[in-house]
């Protein structure tokens, strides 16, 4: 039935051979020219450069196991198809408990180093910290908006009663002398605004569905979530404008759910402020 | 002990059919049929045809992403609705993505390994007549297509296929037109049929073992097609539930998941992943347990640390029940609870990492017979160790923050739960086909399809990782708005173009499948010299499995190549007393 000869199966081991060895050449190579091309973008986020240098780590030691076993696997299949006979070996403790051991000690240091970093990207600003700032972001189908507590660092009550799309479209209610200086930017009009050198929080909501958010430069990403308010905390470094995206599929618009942030340095930070204290959402 | 199985297999037996079989009509040996192999192939073929669809629909994404914007004439032609103006329109796309998903994931991958190797393996390479339930075998099978009829239907009703993903998150999922609820009704009955054959897989490899065969000495592929089954038992009512509560937000007025009415979208989340991650192994296990088996059959040495295989795979079966939170890093979870979801999720990581080294330990020093099932084998292996080791950076919730609901997952969930599942699925089929259909494949078609597939998805899937770390959102339907994408347009034209040949490279194994299925040549009791029951049967086995009395088990599966063996034998089967082994022959055909 199965008749290959010998030389046959050299062949075919061969040809396995080469293209193990094709997808580690080639693995490796274009993972190297895609950090020229498609690699993170600029991180200008003082808070997330432990998550960059924590992925490098990750990279470079997945790449040095990834070269080890493909060669391995590469090698065992070339002389599988030259050996006279294979070898009865089936079991050694020794060696099973080694690389049981080895790999739960590596992934062990990867959880701690990991665990720092998590945790000190959710850990909110200090009180005592001098430059802090506070946005509300809200997604919806399909843009995002933001609140802010405008001079006086006061957001003032909102009330379903008082939302008009046109000028008051996060209800803020008049009567209220904290929601008087109060900001609302339409970020499907123009960017969400954020200061540079201070820890921001930002205070995620959602009018209808689940939406992400994420901002690649700043390395966040966070999910708003109907009826819940999630917190991020991030300290934008370099002024620029950076897109936003939406990371939750949230429905046909999903892919157009585009936002920017514009990170302002410190000095325009509070002339913008003073200077569109009491907007509530008039068209602009 | 472990013994009594053989007369329960012979009383269960003597009470529906006996192996003295009446000549039967067409429609209840074919088509209502209670033999389990009959009732494998019928999974096996129908979750194929699934594939086709689910592979087509990710060809018009392919067409879609590595084009956006570009018209296409021919496929307006074709397809008016969904390409509106030539181009495709987004609510089609969005259909075509929740489809793809639950097709590949539902329709193929776990009713292919879970209904299809899983019925034909389990009683054949334990000695048993038949399944334990052989009716509720049938029944099984026959949800799975009112299944595939209500998740097909909802491409016809107003408002199309539901756009929400597989996954279904509400409220979003709550919006979605009358498709959604069909959705949900299909899965909700996908899920009864996978609950019916679970428990007649587990009560089969518990009751109707032959005589010799204990637990320590069950073939790898029973071992995973077990361990799967029960955690399908367990992961399977989660999705139900959530399920049934979705229906009722969306068609009784109740709120369990929308904030509007007091629920909670989480909640859904929790219930999903609780059972979605545990699903990834249902997918998965069977074939590392089909890879092992194959594995050890073409290299002709005993699976390196057999002890270790079943620990790794009852380790990997528990934990998966818990590092469901690792789906929802970026979802608002608490710190604390994430941290927990990391260690767990790492941890599984020591089990996987355990059966890779184990199968390179397998392969090294053997004696490989490079046949099409060796070749799926070893691509596997390759495949498992590349898609397992970017897990580890989406596991570290730190790194996922960024990489998070990118086409980094999306190319980390390919490589492992994708292709490798599909490889293992391939393995199979060649290695059994033989067994199943009593004829051969082609094998050099067989190794063209190896060939193509195996560089068409390292083509498509490994680049998917470099779109994730320039930072391209999963499940959008362009990429062209954002500037921080750069250059994405060369990495998205090779993806599409390598998915093409994938997808082409498909027609070869379908044309050899179908056209060897009735011209290969004839097969042999025993053409790979396997040592396992199955190949003591004839090619195909008859009703009843066993020609004569079954089998009787007198040592572990992998003995190849031991050093005692006579000159010229390199294998000693399962069913051969020791007294045989000197004169047995090759493949014991002596000792029968």
């Amino acid at each position: 039935m199965h008749q290959v000869t010998e030389r046959e199966n050299r062949r075919a081991g061969a040809v396995v051979t080469l293209l193990i060895g094709l997808v580690l050449v080639a693995g490796v190579a274009s993972t190297v020219y895609a950090t020229k091309r498609w690699w993170l973008p600029p991180l200008v986020s003082a808070t997330a450069a432990p998550i960059d240098r924590m992925f490098n780590l990750l990279m470079v030691s997945i790449g040095i196991v990834f070269v080890l076993t493909q060669g391995a696997l590469a090698w065992f299949v070339w002389k599988a198809a030259r050996n006279p006979r294979a070898l009865y070996w089936h079991e050694n403790k020794r060696l099973e408990s080694t690389w049981t051991v080895a790999t739960a000690v590596i992934l062990t240091a990867f959880i701690v180093m990991g665990y720092q970093i998590w945790l000190s990207v959710h850990t909110p600003p200090a009180a005592a910290a001098e430059k802090t700032a506070v946005v509300e972001v809200w997604g919806q189908q399909f843009y995002w908006t933001a609140r802010y507590p405008g001079p006086d660092g006061q957001f003032g009550k909102t009330d379903p009663q008082y939302v008009d799309f046109k000028s008051n479209p996060f209800g803020i209610d008049p009567n209220d002398p904290a929601g008087q200086d109060d900001i609302v930017v339409d970020g499907s009009k123009g960017p969400i605004v954020m200061p540079a050198g201070y820890k921001v929080t930002v205070q995620l909501h959602s009018r209808d569905v689940i939406h992400s958010f994420f901002v690649p430069q700043l390395r966040v990403k966070l999910d708003a979530v109907p009826g819940q308010v999630n917190e991020l905390y991030v300290e934008p470094t370099e002024p620029g404008t950076y897109e936003i995206a939406c990371a939750e599929l949230c429905g046909v618009g999903h892919f157009a759910m585009r936002g920017e942030i514009q990170v302002l340095p410190e000095s325009e930070w509070q002339s913008w402020l003073a200077e569109h204290a009491g907007e509530h959402g008039a068209a602009q | 002990m472990a013994h009594g199985g053989t007369q329960a297999a012979l009383a269960g037996h003597a009470t529906h059919a006996g192996h003295h079989h009446e000549p039967q009509s067409f429609w209840r040996r074919y088509i209502f049929s209670t033999d389990h192999k009959i009732i494998a192939i019928q999974y096996l073929l129908t979750s194929l045809v699934m594939a086709a669809v689910g592979g087509f629909l990710a060809m018009l994404m392919r067409v879609q992403l590595g084009w956006p914007g570009r018209q296409w004439p021919l496929l307006e032609a074709l397809m008016p609705n969904a390409f509106k103006g030539g181009r495709m329109d987004p609510d089609f796309y969005y259909g075509a993505v929740t489809m793809h998903g639950t097709i590949m994931v539902f329709f193929f991958l776990t009713t292919a390994l879970s209904g299809g190797f899983a019925n034909f393996l389990i009683p054949l390479q334990i000695g048993a007549r038949d399944m334990a339930f052989p009716v509720l075998n049938m029944i099984s099978y026959w949800l799975f297509p009112v299944a595939i009829v209500f998740a097909l239907a909802s491409f016809f009703v107003q408002g199309g296929a539901p756009g929400s993903g597989w996954t279904a998150y509400p409220p979003l999922s709550d919006r979605e037109p009358l498709g959604q609820t069909l959705w949900l009704i299909s899965v909700f009955i996908l899920m009864l049929a996978f609950l019916a054959g679970g428990i007649n897989y587990i009560t089969t490899t518990l009751n109707l073992r032959t005589k010799g065969m204990s637990m320590s000495r069950l073939p790898l592929t029973v071992w995973t097609l077990f361990v799967t089954a029960l955690v399908g038992l367990f992961a399977f009512p989660a999705l139900m539930a959530a399920a049934l509560m979705l229906i009722f937000d969306r068609v009784g007025g109740t709120h369990f998941f929308d904030p509007a009415g007091g629920g909670d979208p989480i909640l859904w989340q929790h219930l999903f992943w609780f059972f979605g991650h545990p699903e990834v192994y249902i997918v998965i296990l069977p074939a590392m347990g089909i890879v092992s088996e194959v594995l050890a059959t073409h290299a002709r040495k005993p699976v390196f640390g057999y002890r270790y295989m079943v620990g790794s795979t009852l380790a990997i079966a528990g934990l998966s029940f818990i590092v469901w939170g690792h789906h929802m890093f970026a979802s608002g979870m608490s710190p604390t609870l994430g941290s927990m979801f990391m260690a767990t999720t790492l941890a599984i990581a020591i089990p996987s990492a355990v059966k890779t080294f184990n199968w390179l330990a397998t392969i090294y020093r053997s004696k490989m017979r490079f046949t099409t099932a060796a070749l799926y084998a070893v691509g596997f292996v390759s495949l498992f160790i590349t898609g397992g080791l970017t897990g580890i950076i989406l596991g570290n919730p730190s790194t996922d923050l960024y990489f998070h609901d990118t086409y980094f997952v999306v190319g980390h969930f390919h490589f492992i739960m994708g292709a490798a599942a599909l490889f293992g699925v391939f393995a199979g089929l060649y290695h059994w086909f033989p067994k199943m259909f009593g004829r051969m494949m082609n094998e050099r078609l067989g190794k063209i399809h190896f060939w193509l597939t195996f560089l068409g998805i390292y083509g498509t899937f490994f680049p998917m990782h470099f779109l994730g770390t320039a930072g391209m959102p999963r499940r959008i339907y362009s990429w062209e708005a954002y500037q921080f994408l750069g250059d994405v347009a060369t990495l998205n034209h090779i993806i599409s173009i390598s998915a093409f040949v994938l997808g082409a490279a498909q027609l070869i194994f379908a044309f050899n499948l179908f056209y060897s299925m009735f011209r290969g040549p004839k097969a042999e009791r025993n053409p790979w010299q396997a040592n396992t029951l199955e190949w003591w049967a004839p090619s195909p086995p008859p009703h009843g499995n066993w020609d004569e009395a079954e089998p009787v088990v007198y040592r572990w599966p992998y003995e190849y190549s031991p050093k005692y063996a006579p000159e010229g034998v390199d294998h000693i089967p399962q069913w051969l007393p020791e007294p045989a082994v000197a004169t047995a022959g090759r493949d014991g055909a002596g000792a029968r």
